[in-house]
């Protein structure tokens, strides 16, 4: 299950399934130095100072003292925009199954990005769309079967699985759980 | 890159959702091999002058040259696939003990063969071990089967009335008991589940 409070304490998610997923998903990476004869990829490789390359998560984490980050295009500022005008209509599911999971992600302090502004704003954005769209699904939960596989494919996992778990009662706890975990981030990144 | 192998080892286990799939002994040992040669290949570098360099210097990356800066990094790097493939292959060992686990509360003791072709070795005396450990906690409490009741049901023996007319029926526990339709039997809650089941008896709910 993609439980979202385990990508905060490294050594509650480790066993998670989905969060080694979710940490295999590519981030675009530069390098910081002039590198040779890296071993990233099959054959050895020269870097040169600002050349780019697609990391996993993990990996980008863990060189973080050697890459610089770049905030991948579905968290960035303008899409940001589109989550907060129509949060309902975005397709999380197609921009990476673990939009939120890998959003929260995002905001751990292993990443340097550019844009300290954008993080921040997308933890806002991410807690408003997420509060949204689940007073949305759980609407929808009693609609008729051909809407629901329409509201099903727009999912991201988390979504499916506090669907799947159903009722509105659960509905606003994962909400609640949700949003501590967020602005706690939000504030972590305002403080940094 | 590194990781590869392990990552698609997590793939499969996901994909597979409720269901075991075999167990990839070839993958395992594929991927402890990588890392055992990423951590050979880091001890070699370890030892190289070129790291002694910049331990001893302690200087910036800014500082030296492409070459000790690129050593250190491949270090880190096999570092954290090492790591990595390690914590995916434990991952998906405590993953599949899981749905052994599961196996076990959804299906009763017996493994049906094909899931149990899918079992590696120590998987199957880990579920053979798992299943004697319940038996004796059940046993112990009263032989009720914990598997197939959802809440603690509130005493051992439970009033029951008969529904239809039977005659001899044999128990689980081998003995022998006349039922005849409307009377009541106060029996032990374990021989009344299967019954109740068929439905044979109904049970009266007392009014505490």
């Amino acid at each position: 299950m993609s439980d979202l409070g385990i990508v905060d304490d490294q050594s509650a998610s480790y066993l998670d399934i989905d969060d080694i997923l979710m940490t295999e998903n590519k981030i675009s990476c530069r390098a910081r130095y002039d590198l040779v004869d890296l071993e990233l990829r099959r054959t050895a490789e020269d870097f040169h100072e600002g050349k780019k390359v697609d990391l996993p998560i993990w990996m980008a984490m863990r060189l973080n003292e050697f890459f610089r980050h770049e905030i991948p295009k579905q968290y960035n500022t303008h899409f940001q925009g589109i989550l907060n005008a129509d949060p309902e209509v975005v397709n999380l599911h197609k921009e990476g199954p673990k939009y939120f999971a890998m959003g929260l992600q995002l905001t751990s302090e292993n990443f340097d990005f550019a844009d300290d502004e954008d993080i921040i704003n997308m933890c806002q954005t991410l807690l408003q769309a997420s509060a949204r769209r689940v007073s949305w699904i759980s609407d929808m939960a009693a609609a008729d079967h051909y809407q629901q596989s329409k509201v099903d494919s727009k999912l991201d996992d988390m979504e499916k699985v506090l669907r799947i778990v159903g009722r509105p009662a659960d509905f606003f706890d994962g909400h609640v759980y949700f949003y501590i975990r967020f602005s706690s981030k939000n504030r972590e990144r305002k403080n940094l | 890159m590194s990781g590869e192998l392990a990552a698609e080892l997590i793939r499969d286990l996901a994909r597979a959702k409720d269901s075991l799939p075999a167990y990839d002994d070839t993958a395992v040992r594929e991927i402890v091999d990588e890392s055992i040669a990423l951590s050979n290949k880091n001890r070699e570098d370890i030892s190289s002058t070129a790291m002694n360099q910049l331990i001893q210097d302690s200087a910036d990356l800014n500082d030296v040259t492409p070459k000790e800066r690129s050593t250190y990094t491949n270090v880190c790097l096999r570092a954290a696939g090492i790591e990595r493939n390690k914590r995916c292959l434990i991952a998906y060992h405590m993953k599949r003990l899981e749905k052994i686990r599961e196996i076990r509360w959804q299906g009763g003791p017996v493994i049906p063969d094909h899931l149990r072709s899918n079992l590696s070795a120590s998987e199957r005396t880990y579920s053979h071990k798992y299943n004697r450990a319940l038996a004796k906690l059940m046993r112990g409490s009263g032989d009720l089967d914990f598997t197939q009741i959802q809440t603690p049901p509130k005493s051992l023996y439970v009033e029951v009335t008969c529904v239809e007319d039977v005659g001899d029926v044999e128990l689980e526990n081998g003995d022998r008991i006349t039922l005849e339709k409307n009377s009541r039997y106060f029996l032990p809650r374990a021989n009344v589940e299967p019954l109740v089941r068929q439905g044979l008896l109904k049970e009266i709910q007392r009014q505490v």
